[in-house]
């Protein structure tokens, strides 16, 4: 009697909850993310789903790779997801094809930009909007181990820092602690990839990585560009305070083994480095000739063109950019908040504090963003990889900034020359 | 009459019995293939329609740098195949005993072959760091030499990814080897020690000739599988390979999936299989001149 009754409860709640759920819009939310930013994600859309009854979000995610073929497959399916996360890399590519929805009008009635700390790189294209500003990702800032600046007494990076002193204190931090000629302990390491150090190094040099409308590179052509990489090429062969890149052999956060003084990197290592067994802090990039430039890439959330919900999609990208999602985001540091409003929040932890002075220079203009232009991925994958001789130590760093330069320019021609046919 | 009709009932029964394979075959193996030969005509991002650009993707990659490294690196990787070969039939000649211990070492040579390239790449990387990995440090403690920068030398890169390959591959072809080797006949061993032959006349004459159809399999596949070599350099370059270890596949990856140059894979995709198609031929007509069957 019981078991049967068993039965029959599950046997109407299996028939009943498909008509119960008909009640609400599914819609799809898709972004790309590590373990943890997937997590503090889901509670974003949980947090939406029980805010209104109306519409239920489905969160689907990829790693950073597979996330882009999956957009495209689905895009040329007709069935891409409802709200797609936005990066520079790819936002002109897709929304000069008609990806996106035109949302122009929408935040105009919904939502005052001047709240957010807003890029149109990755939200604007041919004088519409088809995307909404989400959150921003600080790169070139310094992390500094404290056990080794304690241990060897050197003063811990500060605002005064300009590269004669990064230098001089990055040189008392390299040790070889067993005289096999390599060092234990590397006084800096500075990312061979843009947007960790290689673009703020050349901003604070004077130099540009592409000319002013984007359409040729300046690495060599630009003296100034070449001082910079000169710079970066020194710290490796001539004062060899950095490790050359085959020793890094493609470790992508090297701080993390705290055998590094200072590494340069990107505020999403913050989340990852919380749980390190050594004190650290966060410094701003030591200044160049130029002065300190660092990089802010920015995502932004958009709505695919074909969507059959796009009010529901609108709906849910509001409360992700808005004061509750953008606070779930910042507690749960997963990156800093586009909202003016919550930005602080994200800097509230002893380790990060130091930072939020750093992202004051965002309105002095000197958070840059990364030059986006179409094909960027392509033609930064090639800069990165011909770049790549002279961090191995195989070519002398002007002839590589030159091949380097060549190459770029030719990806760029092709790339500008398709987007306006 | 009635025999005909039932032949035809034989026939569409055979048909109905075919049809999930040819199914499969039109609509997820020979539509592709026959989609994938128009779009090396033309220009495709996924989204827009394609539009046909005649030549142009080939014309393109005749002048593209990155496209003819990508094939000497192949090409390189390709020797991979010989000595792999050669490998593989002298360990299981050794083996070909029926005692039971060999046939526990079988086993555990072919354990590299059951284990994902991506697991046997992983751990290789880690043996092949050249300053924690155990292989420099046994170069250094027993002949004193510094060892080379394995998968950070643009010159030994390619070296490196020949010994991991080669160490993944050898469990597979041991087996096809010990196989061939068991079919050998004793008695035409025995014949030739009673004629006096010696232990290398034996293996040269007969042998080898006689496991000749094993060893040309194994070539044959194993060459196309090395000109289709990607995870391997995928994961030893932490998926950025530099010109030193981008092969031809991971280009054609590149460019179809990151890139979004569907029309110029797709020409990278029908150069490789006439490549193939080539060496393969090649071999076959060798086959004739020094493959025997029993």
């Amino acid at each position: 009697m019981k078991k049967s009754f068993i039965f029959s409860f599950f046997l109407f709640i299996l028939f009943f909850l498909p008509v119960l759920g008909q009640g609400k819009l599914q819609i799809t939310y898709m972004r790309w993310g590590d373990l943890r930013e997937i997590e503090v994600e889901r509670k974003i859309v949980d947090a939406f789903n029980q805010s209104q009854n109306k519409i239920i979000v489905n969160l689907e995610s990829a790693a950073w790779g597979a996330y882009w073929q999956q957009l495209q497959n689905r895009i040329a399916a007709g069935n891409a997801p409802d709200v797609i996360l936005m990066d520079g890399a790819y936002f002109i590519d897709l929304a000069s094809k008609g990806v996106f929805k035109d949302i122009t009008e929408w935040i105009k009635r919904d939502i005052n930009l001047k709240n957010y700390y807003y890029a149109p790189e990755v939200c604007e294209w041919d004088g519409k909007i088809y995307a909404m500003i989400r959150d921003i990702t600080l790169g070139g800032i310094m992390f500094y181990n404290k056990d080794i600046f304690d241990k060897y007494k050197v003063k811990y990076p500060d605002w005064s820092w300009d590269w004669n002193k990064w230098l001089e204190a990055a040189k008392k931090l390299t040790i070889d602690e067993n005289n096999d000629g390599i060092p234990e302990i590397w006084g800096t390491y500075v990312p061979t990839w843009g947007e960790g150090g290689l673009y703020p190094i050349i901003w604070s040099a004077g130099g540009t990585v592409l000319s002013k409308d984007k359409k040729s590179c300046t690495i060599f052509s630009n003296p100034k560009s070449l001082e910079g990489l000169k710079f970066m090429y020194d710290l490796r062969y001539k004062y060899k305070v950095c490790p050359s890149e085959s020793f890094m052999q493609g470790l992508s956060d090297p701080f993390m083994t705290g055998n590094f003084a200072t590494t340069l990197g990107i505020s999403s290592f913050i989340v990852s480095d919380k749980k390190l067994p050594f004190r650290w802090g966060i410094a701003p990039i030591p200044s160049g000739p130029a002065g300190r430039f660092m990089s802010a890439n920015q995502l932004s959330l958009a709505i695919y063109s074909k969507s059959k919900y796009p009010e529901a999609a609108w709906e849910f990208i509001k409360f992700a950019t808005g004061p509750k999602g953008q606070e779930i985001m910042a507690k749960e540091h997963q990156a800093i908040p586009a909202l003016k409003l919550k930005t602080r929040v994200y800097f509230d932890d002893p380790n990060i504090k130091s930072a939020l002075t750093i992202f004051s220079l965002y309105e002095k203009k000197q958070l840059k963003s990364l030059e986006f232009t179409p094909s960027w991925l392509e033609w930064n994958n090639m800069l990165e990889t011909t770049l790549g001789y002279a961090w191995q130590g195989k070519v002398d760093i002007e002839k590589a900034a030159k091949t380097a330069e060549d190459r770029v320019n030719k990806i760029l021609q092709e790339a500008w020359k398709k987007l306006e046919k | 009459m009635l025999k005909k009709s039932y032949k035809i009932i034989e026939n569409i029964i055979g048909y109905i019995f075919l049809s999930p394979w040819l199914f499969g075959l039109i609509f997820f193996g020979l539509g592709p293939l026959i989609f994938s030969i128009i779009l090396c005509f033309a220009e495709w991002d996924l989204i827009s329609p394609p539009k046909i650009i005649g030549l142009g993707n080939f014309l393109s990659l005749l002048q593209d740098e990155l496209f003819w490294k990508s094939l000497r690196n192949t090409l390189l990787f390709t020797l991979s195949v010989p000595i792999a070969t050669f490998i593989s039939l002298f360990i299981a000649y050794l083996m070909n005993r029926p005692k039971g211990i060999f046939s526990i070492l079988r086993s555990i040579y072919f354990i590299p072959s059951i284990t994902p390239a991506v697991a046997n790449t992983v751990v290789w990387v880690w043996l092949l760091h050249p300053q924690v990995g155990i292989i420099n440090y046994l170069l250094r403690k027993f002949f004193s030499l510094q060892g080379p920068n394995w998968l950070g030398d643009p010159n030994w890169i390619i070296p490196s990814l020949i010994i991991i390959a080669v160490w993944g591959a050898i469990g597979y072809n041991i087996v096809l080897f010990t196989a061939g080797l068991q079919a050998i006949d004793p008695q035409i061993y025995e014949a030739a020690e009673i004629d006096g032959a010696n232990k290398w006349t034996i293996f040269f004459k007969i042998t080898l000739p006689l496991i000749s159809p094993t060893t040309f399999f194994v070539l044959v596949t194993s060459f196309i599988w090395s000109f289709q070599v990607f995870d391997i350099s995928y994961i030893a370059t932490n998926g950025r390979p530099d010109e030193h270890s981008l092969t031809i596949v991971y280009y054609l990856f590149q460019n179809a999936f990151q890139y979004f140059k569907i029309g110029k894979a797709s020409a990278i995709a029908w150069i490789l299989t006439l490549i193939i198609g080539l060496v393969t031929y090649i071999e076959f007509k060798l086959e004739k001149k020094y493959v025997f069957y029993q």
